[in-house]
């Protein structure tokens, strides 16, 4: 089952689209992850399925509900942390959870006291004064203690120095492995989404790019170096689609292989370069997303 | 229900710090009122304090206490927006949007926290002064309803504006936009003269602008529960465009009361029996109007009898002060209107007269006319001499709206002579007199601390009055054969109101032998 479905989402902001018929969906129990350049329309699509903004066209289901209908009801299950979103500054820590618990008949207090003690944050300090990752801390527990069944997270991690954004992290994985709920996760920091998501969507000037699992993605993906021999054609007249980024040094030509499967590639391989050494090797996420994000901009150069 | 109460709660919390500086801008504004209802007595004969020395400071009090009462209710309409900001209506950032609080929950939680922060607190605020200066049940509720309406309207407006803007920064601008918008198109209507006479005008009093305010805060607040409940800029904005553009309208080209029922002031006197210490002044208004709690209550004056006071200044001649108290006798800037001035010292002889409702209904409605109802203000002196006697009446014809006069006229009225004087005009007794007044403020009637300012020192007593002839200044008082003798330089004295002083031609011919 999936916990959210978009359907031919458009958004658009006066003439610009910044989403265009977007189709995907997240999987329950899975950690979503929505990768994409700044301005490629993560955020505006998790405020549309959140209900914040109205879709231009297209549809989108929160657990099962169309999201322009989400009711306390369904919100009380979706936990919503973003950068940009306002809190009550005015308020302490302590101040902020009271706040919010009793919107939540499902708060775990035992889990909130974890939390905060995991996330060392000072109760009595105002929001206001919290730094970046401390907020960020604090509107996670104030999510988390729900435990809710489908958790967004609009670029978590943007902005934090990299031991509070592992703490975040750290937190985030172990919380995962207390309930049993969904994550979807729009952020460009493709470290800490290699290492919590298991699906992976990338957008593009809000375009959806690929939709898949991690593991999918990088079996399919890898970096092939051929050593030409004797005879071999020219690699520009390469006829094969899923060689990305083709690149000719010397005798060595070097390209992505978005298709990768070992016999499927070896052969296609020993067909344009049938002298040529072959060699292929894993990509981390890294790669294969800037990868992908050359790919769209090339395009975007061709049809400009 | 509890989330509601709930974020009220939260909303107190956060409303604290501007709710404590709101109260106690009210409590200050409440107390120089108080100061302002003190009654006081400015006595010339005191010394060196003249009249304006005695009471240049009280201008200096109205001015802090309008001042203070100006503050009150821009702030309360900045303070209204903090939290509605804190939970914007149309904030897609607004954190409560992204957790469980419903559109409904949000705004009663809202209107709850207007409610008891922006208009049950005043009231409440209010209540002590209202019991202290004897509203009863009835006129406690008017009252209430009154600074209900006006913190209302108030709140009204901000609600409306609020819920259309994300921040105070948007808030402050659209503000200047509406405030704006609203002056410009009262200046083009009028300017254009579409204005009708007998429309309010700016300096129409408090009760009035409340239920204004309130007839366009009404539909405004329906607008923002709109907004609230299905949001959509535009439509809200321009909805709130045209509702104060027909606010604007009405208020400035509609009469507001085209047919005044049964609008009719009766003053009633025997101002012959006045130097006797008998007569007796009832002004009595009727309307049918609603009577709001700053209304013209039915007055008297009374003439008592001879006071204790007594002085001797012409050795040969005692002379007795009448003192004359106007008692209970409050007025009114709303009730009645008047045509004219009706100086009462003209209309002796006349039992009875009425402002006349006809003129009334023609030529402007109740907020246009200047109100001038006279009041007499009278002190009477008995001069005895041998076999003779002279009573004689100062009369001031007081007004309504003496309070905002800087002179008025004054004049001396023989009203009795013993049957062996006969007074001639062309006769010029020298002789001075001087009044002395005891201004007390209406306050201890029924008015409400928010007026306190435009109303105070509306109620005049004369405390003592006398007539000290000078017999260096003005020769014998009495004069026989073809003497002349006169009064002159009668002298009145009005705290607030400044002085006065006229020349009163009087013959006094021989006695009979």
């Amino acid at each position: 089952m999936n916990v959210i479905e978009i359907t031919g989402l458009q958004r658009r902001y006066g003439r610009t689209d910044a989403v265009h018929d977007l189709t995907m969906s997240v999987p329950e129990g899975s950690i979503f992850a929505l990768l994409g350049p700044n301005g490629a329309g993560k955020s505006t699509t998790l405020k549309v399925l959140l209900n914040l903004l109205s879709p231009t066209a297209g549809s989108v289901r929160v657990l099962g509900v169309d999201s322009r209908r989400l009711a306390a009801g369904e919100r009380r299950q979706i936990g919503y942390v973003s950068e940009g979103q306002q809190l009550p500054d005015w308020m302490t820590v302590r101040q902020f959870l009271d706040y919010c618990r009793p919107f939540y008949p499902a708060w775990d207090s035992a889990l909130e006291k974890k939390l905060m003690a995991d996330f060392e944050l000072p109760s009595d300090r105002k929001l206001k004064h919290l730094s970046r990752g401390m907020r960020v801390k604090a509107m996670l527990i104030s999510v988390l203690s729900f435990r809710p069944r489908l958790l967004v997270l609009d670029e978590p991690f943007s902005g934090l120095d990299p031991v509070v954004r592992d703490e975040v992290a750290q937190g985030l994985v172990e919380t995962a492995r207390l309930g049993e709920w969904s994550v979807l996760m729009a952020s460009h920091d493709i470290e800490e989404v290699e290492r919590l998501a298991d699906h992976i969507a990338i957008i593009d000037q809000g375009r959806l790019r690929i939709s898949e699992s991690v593991e999918s993605l990088l079996s399919r993906f890898r970096r092939v170096e051929v050593t030409l021999g004797e005879g071999d054609m020219h690699p520009e007249n390469a006829p094969v689609e899923d060689w990305l980024q083709l690149e000719r040094s010397g005798q060595r030509v070097r390209f992505v292989d978005s298709r990768f499967s070992e016999e499927e590639s070896n052969l296609r391989c020993r067909r344009c370069f049938p002298g040529a050494t072959v060699s292929a090797q894993t990509m981390p996420l890294r790669d294969i997303y800037l990868s992908l994000a050359r790919l769209g901009k090339a395009a975007r150069t061709v049809s400009a | 229900m509890h989330l509601i109460w709930h974020i009220f709660k939260k909303d107190a919390r956060l409303m604290r710090g501007p709710l404590a500086a709101w109260v106690g801008m009210q409590v200050t504004t409440l107390l120089i009122a108080g100061l302002m209802v003190l009654p006081m007595t400015v006595d010339s004969r005191q010394g060196s304090m003249g009249w304006d020395a005695g009471t240049g400071w009280m201008d200096w009090v109205a001015g802090g206490h309008v001042l203070f009462l100006t503050m009150t209710w821009m702030s309360a309409y900045f303070f209204a927006a903090i939290p509605l900001h804190e939970d914007a209506a149309s904030s897609p950032e607004a954190f409560w949007r992204t957790r469980p609080i419903a559109r409904w929950e949000l705004l009663g939680a809202k209107l709850l926290g207007g409610f008891v922060f922006f208009i049950l607190l005043p009231v409440l605020l209010r209540l002590p002064w209202w019991l202290a200066h004897g509203f009863n049940l009835r006129e406690t509720a008017l009252a209430a309803l009154e600074t209900g309406q006006a913190s209302g309207a108030i709140f009204g407006l901000a609600l409306a504006v609020a819920c259309l803007t994300t921040s105070a920064g948007q808030f402050y601008r659209w503000t200047l936009a509406v405030v704006g918008g609203v002056a410009a198109t009262a200046f083009l209507l009028l300017a254009t003269r579409v204005y009708h006479p007998g429309s309010p005008t700016l300096f129409a009093n408090g009760p009035y602008w409340a239920k204004t305010g309130m007839t366009i805060a009404v539909p405004l607040t329906l607008v923002a529960i709109s907004q609230f409940l299905a949001p959509n800029r535009l439509r809200s904005a321009l909805l709130v465009g045209v509702f104060l553009f027909t606010g604007t309208f009405i208020v400035t080209t509609v009469p507001v009361a085209p047919n005044l029922p049964r609008l009719k002031t009766e003053i009633s006197a025997d101002l012959t029996k006045i130097a006797l210490g008998e007569g007796k002044v009832r002004v009595t208004p009727s309307s049918a109007s609603p009577r709001t709690l700053v209304t013209l209550q039915n007055g008297e004056l009374f003439f008592g009898p001879e006071a204790e006071h007594k002085a001797t200044v012409y050795p040969e001649s005692d002379f007795n002060v009448l003192a004359a108290v106007a008692k209970s006798f409050a007025q009114s800037s709303q009730l009645p209107p008047d045509t004219g001035t009706y100086d009462f010292y003209e209309r002796q002889g006349r039992e009875v007269f009425a402002i006349d409702e006809a003129a009334l209904r023609t030529e402007g409605t109740l907020w246009e006319v200047e109100y001038r109802l006279s009041i007499p203000v009278a002190a009477g002196a008995e001069i005895k001499e041998g076999g003779r006697a002279l009573r004689i009446s100062g009369l001031v014809p007081g007004r309504a709206d003496a309070a905002t006069s800087q002179a008025i006229r004054g004049q001396l009225l023989l009203q009795e002579t013993s049957p062996d004087l006969e007074v001639e005009a062309e006769a010029r007794p020298q002789g001075f007199s001087e009044f002395y007044f005891l201004m007390t403020p209406t306050g201890a009637k029924r008015i409400m601390p928010d007026s306190v300012a435009f109303f105070t020192s509306s109620e005049v007593r004369v405390r003592t009055a006398f007539f000290p002839f000078s017999a260096e200044e003005s020769g014998p008082l009495l004069s026989s054969g073809d003497a002349p003798a006169s009064l002159r330089l009668v002298k009145v004295g009005l705290r607030r109101l400044g002085t006065f002083q006229t020349q009163v031609p009087v013959k006094l011919p021989a006695p009979k032998s």
